[in-house]
């Protein structure tokens, strides 16, 4: 078992991190609760039955471990097909855009509801890669690609307006 | 002429429509930016160098300490009770066998 173990934590430890870290936006949380997701793991690997893949199970642990900690801190994870999430987006855009030019990659990201947000951050992390994404988030690859096309027309938007607010165009 | 749905802007490039509209343009380019901002953010994040050694920290707190065992104490009890037993039943042949020498 320590052997797996080992094994899980060489080929798999930067992934689990990714996605806390993609999930609760900031580094040190996503270090505890990638700790807590490992810790996890290895209680439950003498269980572990392969019904699913073993990144399967590993991300679903460490999406658990992510939610546990979201909802310690009460945030909500919106829904793309909920109303009040889309609403939520929509008054985001309408804020205005108070970034620098270049576009700093987290007043970004705030900009966005927090679906949107793991979806694009995993993204970059993955090496743009629509299945990986899909895979870590458990989500349908068509949802991965309707959220990254709807946050990056949402802060293209945001950011043209801006700029042309400015006069810069 | 009417500017194309943004997904339609994107699969064109510089060189479609954006290249004569300069709103278009603009948000092509704001596109790109996004995109560059996102890639220089988190392109290449790795886990921390500690984090392995945490969790297996973690773990060597968390495994819980045994209890002791109690074999030594029911071996010690079947022991005397062995012991008891035996002179329980040695003990009135002795006192005859002295009352009889008496």
């Amino acid at each position: 078992m320590a052997e797996d173990f080992e094994r899980i934590v060489r080929e798999y430890q930067d992934r689990i991190f990714r996605l806390a870290y993609s999930m609760l936006g900031n580094r040190a949380a996503a270090e505890e609760a990638a700790q807590d997701a490992l810790v996890r793991i290895w209680r439950g690997l003498p269980g572990f039955r392969a019904r699913s893949s073993l990144a399967t199970w590993i991300y679903a642990i460490t999406r658990n471990t992510c939610l546990t900690v979201l909802r310690r801190r009460d945030m909500a994870v919106g829904s793309l097909d909920d109303p009040a999430s889309r609403r939520d987006a929509e008054r985001r855009m309408a804020q205005g855009w108070s970034a620098a030019t270049p576009p700093d990659a987290e007043a970004l990201l705030n900009r966005l509801p927090a679906k949107y947000r793991q979806v694009v951050a995993l993204f970059y992390m993955q090496e743009k890669s629509y299945d990986e994404v899909a895979r870590m988030l458990g989500m349908p690859i068509g949802t991965v690609k309707t959220c990254l096309f709807r946050a990056r027309k949402c802060l293209a938007l945001g950011l043209a307006r801006e700029r042309v607010g400015k006069g810069g165009v | 002429m009417a500017c194309p749905e943004f997904k339609d802007l994107l699969r064109e490039g510089a060189n479609g429509h954006a290249a004569h509209c300069e709103k278009c343009r603009a948000l092509l380019e704001a596109a790109a930016d996004v995109d560059r901002a996102f890639e220089s953010a988190f392109a290449g994040i790795t886990a921390p160098s500690g984090l392995t050694a945490a969790a297996r920290a973690r773990l060597a707190r968390e495994v819980p300490i045994r209890p002791p065992s109690l074999l030594p104490e029911a071996l010690d009890f079947i022991g005397w009770a062995a012991v008891l037993a035996l002179a329980a039943a040695l003990l009135p042949h002795l006192i005859l066998r002295l009352a009889g020498a008496g």
